[in-house]
């Protein structure tokens, strides 16, 4: 079931710190091969999940947020204790967030998949490394 | 022949390397590295510490997700770099989207499985043949 104002998602990093619940269904979701999302979070592709800014609602830990700008308009909030990444905003799209969908509770589907799941950035991937579901697979972002 | 591998955080605050392959590749999907991660699952190589040297010490973050358990993150970029564990002093468990582009963690193939399978995702499936384990699978 997608996320709504009456059934919410809640979410946060690993030591508690950061909390956040979610109320609007994902426009987009996305497995992102890009180097800078493997080296920023240390994995082979961080999955991310677009939503209305005013579908997120940060229920504690904003004075812990650190915040990396991987381009001047690109910056990815973290935990400054643990160090897991939550989510990203874009200067260029003030109403909407990039949330890491793997720090929702519970490993909890974000919704909104259908037909909007996708690779991102696949000729960016990990040489040595490949999933092989049955999903798109973008050069880059995809519409 | 022995190849260098090297790798690092995003911003370069933090630089390894690895003078020998990997000796085992662990895709994670339990629900700690997801988490830290923002990923469905994570990709660990198992080194021998003797084989790692790293630069940027100072910039290491240290969050003991479990007791003698250390995840080593890069605290201006957020980059998880490693894994310490203390009961395993003779090795380093390397964080693999963290080695530069173009490098591979070098393994044996057969040394390469899934961890924790039970706790994946329900919802994603990587679909690749690896085998997959149940826990650390040791």
């Amino acid at each position: 079931m997608d996320p709504s104002a009456a059934s919410p998602l809640t979410g946060g990093c690993l030591c508690g710190s950061v909390r956040f619940e979610l109320t609007a269904r994902p426009s987009d979701v996305y497995h992102c091969h890009c180097s800078i999302c493997r080296k920023c979070q240390g994995a082979l592709y961080p999955t991310y999940a677009m939503v209305p800014r005013a579908g997120f609602r940060l229920l504690q830990g904003g004075e812990v947020l650190s915040r990396y700008d991987s381009t001047p308009s690109l910056h990815r909030r973290f935990c400054g204790t643990c160090g897991a990444h939550v989510f990203a905003e874009m200067d260029d799209m003030p109403d909407t967030l990039s949330i890491c969908v793997a720090s929702l509770d519970d490993g909890a589907d974000p919704g909104g998949r259908e037909g909007r799941e996708r690779h991102i950035f696949w000729e960016s991937r990990c040489g040595w490394y490949e999933p092989n579901d049955a999903l798109p697979r973008m050069v880059e972002f995809g519409d | 022949m022995s190849e260098t591998i090297v790798g690092g955080c995003q911003c370069g605050a933090v630089r390894y390397r690895l003078s020998a392959p990997v000796q085992r590749v662990e895709h994670c999907h339990c629900s700690m590295c997801r988490r830290l991660h923002g990923a469905l699952f994570v990709s660990f190589g198992i080194a021998r510490r003797a084989d790692f040297q790293l630069e940027g010490e100072d910039a290491l973050g240290d969050y003991p997700s479990s007791p003698g358990v250390h995840r080593r993150f890069c605290t201006v970029c957020g980059g998880q770099i490693t894994v310490e564990v203390d009961s395993w002093p003779e090795r380093i468990v390397v964080c693999l989207g963290s080695l530069d582009a173009g490098m591979a963690p070098g393994h044996d193939p057969a040394a390469e499985r899934h961890a924790h399978w039970e706790s994946k995702v329900a919802w994603y499936d990587p679909g690749d043949s690896l085998p997959r384990h149940h826990g650390s699978g040791d």
